[in-house]
């Protein structure tokens, strides 16, 4: 009997219309756990050769967890790619109710293959699996298409991951929306979608999970949950908009377009102002008790009064501060517009700022944008820019293709103020303040993102020196590790990875599972043994890297955007803090080292080898 | 006797409860084979509430259902059902249910005096607790929000307030005339319906919480002028 797992995946072939189900592999379950690292290794056996994202050949992969769809809070799920923003390796998690009940209708991940000849959506529901036309939704934003299949399956209770507008439009990071407000955001997995046809995917699970060892897997249950109620109470209060006031007081805040790292104003968007003027209550996730979601009720111009889930952090900042706009409920109606057209708030937030900028150092006038003033914090503008950037209207065409395309088609120096890394827009926080957090930037297989090693917990509020570089690599690494055994058990960012989930792993697998803990930090985890099997974490990380030498990415693109080596952090520090070119070199090496890559930043094959991946040896060696 | 007591508006539909529920119970993770029934299931949040009347084993023609007289739960003996559902068909609350795979009936056990599922509740839409305590705790939350309600008309000048009907009546406070119109403060609102009886146009109608939702200024300077004129011919 499989526990944890079902021991199905589903195969869909939308080119030919079929579906089949392969059992899921005694190895993918043991090496790769679920989820994020599940998704890692379908997409590395789907795909074979290097394509480009929109080729009918590439594949769109979906994983849960083990843990996934029981009690404990793991409600994660992975999408993977080829991203159309990275040309590379991607991933894009979400949370609610869409995973676990994947996990319910008795399937450990699916696996979606060719192009449909007209758009379609996919209905499954237990052992029943159907693709059905979709040409009425072709056009619709994400919110009218939840209600429209909804009516059209006749069930207001099926969960429906879709894409709007953006995604059929080929946006380079059109997101995926579940359940109305949670977004499969990074990576531009919705456009890839849209290049398949695939308007989007409903989910109704009415079956069951094994459990191996249902009592002691009980009384773990208790432990977690006296946990969680210790840990995630500031959560509970302020979700994640607690870090606007943190980021602002260490100067990570970015400000216009990542040119200042404080706020003089941050009371007007922060979590106090959201609790006194805007807070209605808290939501959650699948079997999740943090409830750390925010339903906020604001009046808006375009929209009236509204009321949504969000805006999180992130979105926060980069379609706020970072686009100079400091208004709470202007911001909240850009993240519903964003929802609604299915574009990711984050990278069209920077994108977006990138392109005020250029506008204010007189790169681009107002020729080239169809006569829009670009100013800074303008909301109004901003909406019209976030309808033209989804339907590819005149700018919004170019801007649509991701900054770092953009500067490239708008040459004249612009390239300089595009804020990525490896092509995917930066997050909200800026790396000047900590050399960690940079390494982690530069070295993150799918691009500009702070969720593969968020390291500045111990950079900037512990005990290490922010700007000195010691021990900056090893951190870096053990916590990306760290960060993908997470993943890969489906556990959300918010709530840690607590040793109690790894007890659960145990009682619902019925699995000897040790971890192996950081000495230096002796709360972090570093990596993950299951039946003398080592280094889990490593082993997805490697996997991605060998991904993306195959795709062409090298040490040249391990690198961050020059504005961060050239120009000081303003508003402070007095003289700001400056990355250097050096510095992250001799970060990177030790990081290579530590990983058991070569110089070039390329998996050695005894390295491969160790972790047991021989399919990325035979590809690159 | 403790009950089991649903607050519905409180539910987020995490499905925590059905969860723990199938596996303290049926040694499985499905939510479907739960005792407990989430949103998520059935559209609401039911359980057995462990009525005094007890439909259940009366209609119940195989003797199945008995009374566990220390916690005062229905208990079945799963030998004698034959999964005919007439208990669940009678049972006003949709407190058990016929699973699908068995044919067995499934019904609240209260987990022998521990309920998993109230445990579990992360925001205490399930709670398992004495009636009066209940009913105590509820009379408590009126008078903190009196208390609450007092201290917020001391900081509002009652005299200068020149508003729609349902603002002047409000003894809490709770509905304001804000900058777009009537601004309702859920927090203060002790759901005595005086607004309600108050809108000359009637607008609000009593939510499930018992409290009155806002017409957010459809009020405008006609409705205004019309309480005053009907204010006028009450004194006279």
């Amino acid at each position: 009997m499989i526990t944890g797992h079902t021991g199905k995946i589903l195969l869909v072939d939308l080119s030919s219309g079929s579906i089949q189900t392969v059992p899921t592999s005694k190895r993918l379950m043991e090496d790769f756990l679920g989820t994020r690292g599940m998704s890692a290794k379908l997409l590395y056996d789907y795909v074979p050769t290097v394509i480009d994202p929109f080729d009918s050949r590439n594949v769109v992969v979906f994983s849960a967890g083990p843990l996934t769809g029981t009690p404990a809070f793991a409600p994660s799920g992975y999408f993977a790619s080829v991203s159309p923003l990275t040309g590379a390796y991607t991933d894009s998690g979400v949370r609610g109710h869409f995973a676990a009940n994947l996990k319910l209708a008795g399937y450990d991940a699916f696996v979606i293959r060719g192009k449909a000849k007209h758009p379609v959506f996919l209905w499954i529901t237990n052992d029943k699996v159907e693709i059905r036309d979709a040409t009425f939704l072709w056009g619709q934003d994400s919110i009218a298409t939840d209600a429209l299949i909804k009516k059209d399956l006749d069930n207001p209770r099926v969960h429906i991951a879709s894409i709007g507008p953006a995604g059929e439009n080929l946006v380079r990071y059109a997101c995926i929306n579940s359940d109305l407000y949670r977004q499969a955001g990074r990576g531009g997995v919705g456009a890839v979608w849209g290049s398949k046809n695939l308007k989007a995917i409903a989910i109704k699970g009415n079956g069951g999970i094994q459990l191996a060892r249902p009592d002691e897997f009980m009384s773990l249950m208790k432990e977690m949950r006296a946990i969680i109620e210790r840990d995630c109470e500031p959560l509970r209060a302020e979700g994640t908009l607690w870090l606007v006031d943190a980021m602002n007081k260490y100067g990570l805040l970015p400000v216009m377009n990542f040119r200042y790292g404080v706020t003089d104003k941050p009371q007007n968007i922060n979590g106090a102002y959201a609790i006194k003027s805007a807070r209605k209550r808290n939501a959650g996730c699948y079997s999740c008790s943090v409830m750390c979601s925010n339903t906020v009720t604001v009046r808006t111009p375009r929209y009236g009064k509204i009321s949504l889930e969000g805006p999180e952090y992130e979105t926060l900042d980069l379609l706020g501060p970072n686009c100079g706009l400091l208004d709470f409920s202007r911001i909240a109606s850009l993240n519903l517009t964003c929802d609604r057209l299915g574009v990711d708030t984050m990278s069209v937030g920077a994108t977006i700022s990138f392109a005020m900028e250029l506008y204010e150092k007189g790169i681009i006038t107002k020729a080239d944008t169809d006569g829009m003033e670009l100013k800074w914090g303008d909301a109004e503008m901003m909406e019209e820019l976030l309808d033209n950037i989804a339907l590819r209207r005149g700018f919004g065409n170019i801007l649509a293709e991701g900054s770092a395309r953009a500067a490239k088609i708008i040459g004249n120096g612009a390239e300089k103020y595009a804020m990525h890394v490896k092509g995917m827009e930066l997050p909200g926080y800026d790396p000047r303040g900590m050399t960690g957090m940079a390494l982690a930037y530069a070295t993150s297989d799918r691009g500009g993102c702070h969720l593969r090693a968020w390291t500045i917990y111990e950079e900037v509020m512990g005990g290490l020196n922010r700007y000195g570089l010691s021990g900056k690599a090893a951190l870096v690494a053990a916590r990306q590790n760290r960060k993908a055994v997470m993943d890969s058990l489906g556990i959300c960012e918010q709530i840690g990875l607590a040793p109690v989930f790894l007890s659960l792993l145990g009682a619902a697998k019925g699995w000897d599972v040790k971890a192996q803990y950081n000495d230096v930090h002796t709360k972090l985890l570093e990596d993950l043994t299951i039946r003398g099997n080592i280094g889990i974490g490593a082993r997805i990380y490697t996997l991605s890297r060998a991904f993306n030498t195959k795709f062409g990415k090298t040490r040249a693109d391990d690198t961050l955007p020059d504005r961060f080596f050239e120009e000081p952090l303003m508003g402070f520090e007095d003289p700001g803090p400056k990355l250097s070119r050096s510095d992250l070199s001799i970060l990177l090496d030790d990081y290579y080292q530590i990983r058991g890559w070569n110089k070039e930043g390329v998996p050695t094959k005894e390295t491969l080898e160790k972790y047991g991946l021989e399919e990325a040896a035979a590809d690159l060696y | 006797m403790k009950r089991i007591i649903i607050h519905e508006e409180d539910c987020i539909n995490c499905c925590a409860c059905a969860m723990v529920c199938s596996i303290g119970h049926y040694g499985v993770c499905d939510r479907s084979k739960s005792n407990v029934r989430p949103p998520e299931e059935e559209g609401r949040l039911y359980a057995c509430l462990q009525c005094g009347r007890k439909v259940c084993v009366e209609t119940c023609l195989k003797k199945a259902l008995k009374v566990d007289v220390q916690t005062g739960a229905v208990i079945c003996d799963l030998e004698k059902c034959d999964g005919c559902g007439k208990c669940a068909l009678g049972c006003p609350n949709h407190g058990s249910h016929v699973d699908p795979r068995t044919e067995k009936i499934m019904i609240c056990d209260l987990c022998h005096g521990d309920p998993l599922c109230a445990n579990v509740c992360p925001t205490n839409a399930i709670q398992y607790m004495e009636l009066n305590d209940y009913a105590q705790q509820k009379r408590d939350r009126i008078a903190s929000k009196m208390i609450l309600a007092q201290q917020r008309l001391e900081v509002i000048d009652l005299a200068a307030r020149e508003e729609p009907a349902c603002v002047v009546v409000c003894p809490t406070g709770a509905l304001l005339m804000g900058p777009y119109g009537v601004d309702f403060f859920e927090d203060y609102c002790i759901g005595c319906h005086k607004c309600l009886e108050a809108c000359p146009i009637r607008s609000g109608e009593l939510s499930d919480g018992g409290q009155i939702p806002p017409c957010h200024g459809l009020c405008g300077d006609a409705g205004i002028e019309a309480i005053r004129t009907l204010k006028k011919e009450d004194g006279q």
